[in-house]
């Protein structure tokens, strides 16, 4: 199995904090970009040796920093607990994340339960700083701890029927004070197309910032889809089952026409995000910045229709 | 007695139509807005206006039920503190939010139809803030209170576009819609009250003071 914790990237590394500061900067830097783009080959580099076809945060016109900490973990969206980000970290904070296990299932031949424990084991975890970017109009760039969800998919060999994945999150009212509210279809889920589910940016995280998942970010496992919507990276996960027909997930149940199935990042050109930590908006790139990787799945599809 | 009682019931007054933006300054400058302060402001400022739209509703049905005059002396207050509000959210929406990017302001105007709906109702109420001056009033004349009429037209818009701007979906009722329903609610049960034949009935308080003062002035 080979690692990716060589990797490692310091946030110091990836931006030197000077080139963002100031305001009037970012101003020149949206001109310029708007005048062709030209600056892309300027941005920092981290000065690393990247293996081929290691996935890393891919370089943009404008520096990402990592977000701290704390700022990871105090502002959460995780209506299990609470509709109010702020204090999802304390009423999850005595969330039982062990003993823990995640169940794979449907169009497979070789269905398992896997305990927390034999997943840690099978899999070993790689560093993965990826950018978040939430519906609401913000972002973060967060080093996640975890490994491809295709090593998990290989591991229960999904038959040639099976062109859907289906996520179920956890169903539990004592412990999740949010899932009392009925006007919501617990337990939350969530879905990808085989191709997504099994490109190597598709992560089960584990860790954060080399520790071990926060109950509030979704411990012990959840998913992690850096070009789609935070949604889509359904926390605390129990349930993975391989299914034919495209399942119903947790928004686009909710409301339909705001929260598409696909739900990738800024199909609409031209949105900005506030990036946590920062002053003023910045520019959302085509699938979050990693359109190099990804458009190809959606080669002929009209992401318009197709939110 | 009674007079110093006024002072202090208008103090009060002024201190808690003020207390929203003490504490959106003092939160501001302690960090504790969470770790995206220029959202959480932009929601709460516009929470503030609703509230105080409603609150500044309940007057005069408080009056007509209890004849109490207090209730309809705050009442120009409590609706140009919901306009300063309104005018609040505004501006951090375009301001610290958006940097003045009115390219960008427009864009998001498109995609986010609720946004007019707001700014209706922001035109509404600044209107109502700039003929609330007394010297316009008197210009005004009886065309004054037809226009303060467009009030309602305002709290209708302003929980409308609250209703819109949550995730979830007002029609399935699914989603963070529970708070903005409960204003609709409000706001409903405040309508209705003044409407003239309800008003009538419920004009319990001033008719005893009427009474009284017949009975008890001396002609």
């Amino acid at each position: 199995m080979k690692s990716y914790s060589s990797n490692r990237v310091h946030s110091a590394e990836i931006t030197p904090e000077n080139v963002y500061r100031s305001r009037r900067d970012f101003i020149k830097l949206a001109g310029l970009a708007t005048a062709g783009g030209i600056l892309s080959a300027c941005a920092p580099n981290s000065g690393q040796t990247s293996t081929p076809g290691t996935p890393q945060l891919t370089p943009t016109l404008f520096p990402d920093t990592l977000t701290p900490w704390d700022s990871v973990t105090h502002y959460n969206n995780y209506y299990e607990f609470t509709i109010s980000k702020t204090d999802v970290a304390d009423l999850a904070k005595n969330f039982t994340t062990s003993p823990w296990k995640v169940q794979v299932s449907g169009l497979c031949s070789n269905p398992q339960t896997f305990s927390m424990e034999q997943i840690l084991a099978m899999f070993p975890s790689q560093e993965r700083i990826y950018r978040m970017r939430c519906v609401e109009d913000w972002s973060m760039v967060i080093p996640w701890e975890g490994f491809p969800l295709n090593q998990l998919m290989n591991a229960v060999k999904p038959t040639s029927e099976a062109k859907y994945v289906a996520f179920i999150g956890t169903l539990d009212t004592a412990e999740m004070p949010g899932q009392a509210a009925y006007n919501y279809p617990w337990p939350y889920t969530e879905g990808l197309r085989m191709d997504e589910a099994s490109h190597d940016l598709t992560i089960l995280a584990t860790g954060l910032y080399g520790k071990s998942l926060e109950p509030q970010c979704g411990a012990p496992i959840r998913l992690v889809i850096p070009w789609k919507y935070g949604y889509k990276s359904i926390k605390a996960v129990k349930k993975i089952i391989l299914l034919a027909e495209q399942p119903s997930t947790f928004w686009n149940t909710l409301s339909p026409n705001n929260y598409g199935f696909y739900s990738n990042v800024s199909p609409r050109l031209d949105a900005t995000e506030q990036r946590i930590g920062e002053s003023f908006r910045r520019p959302t790139l085509d699938f979050n910045g990693y359109a190099d990787q990804v458009a190809t799945l959606y080669t002929g599809m009209d992401l318009q229709i197709n939110s | 007695m009674k007079s110093k009682l006024n002072c202090w019931l208008q103090v009060f007054c002024y201190l808690a139509v003020a207390a929203p933006l003490i504490y959106l300054v003092i939160a501001y400058f302690t960090n504790s807005l969470s770790v995206n302060p220029v959202l959480t402001a932009e929601q709460r400022s516009g929470d503030y206006a609703v509230t105080l739209l409603l609150v500044s509703l309940t007057c005069t049905p408080l009056f007509l039920l209890t004849g109490v005059p207090v209730f309809v002396r705050f009442r120009p207050i409590l609706g140009l503190s919901a306009s300063f509000y309104a005018f609040l959210h505004f501006m951090l929406f375009i301001w610290p939010d958006y940097g003045f990017d009115f390219p960008q302001i427009l864009l998001t105007i498109s995609r986010k139809p609720y946004i007019v709906i707001g700014l209706g109702v922001l035109v509404i109420l600044i209107v109502l803030a700039i003929i609330s001056l007394k010297n316009v009033r008197i210009a005004l004349k009886k065309n004054w209170k037809t226009l303060q009429r467009f009030v309602y037209l305002a709290c209708v818009g302003a929980v409308l576009h609250y209703g819109l701007a949550v995730k979830g979906n007002l029609l399935t009722f699914r989603g963070n819609v529970l708070k903005p329903y409960v204003y609709a609610g409000i706001l409903a049960v405040l309508l209705i009250l003044r409407i003239p034949p309800v008003e009538r009935v419920i004009s319990i308080g001033v008719r005893k003071r009427a009474f009284r003062k017949e009975t008890q002035d001396p002609v």
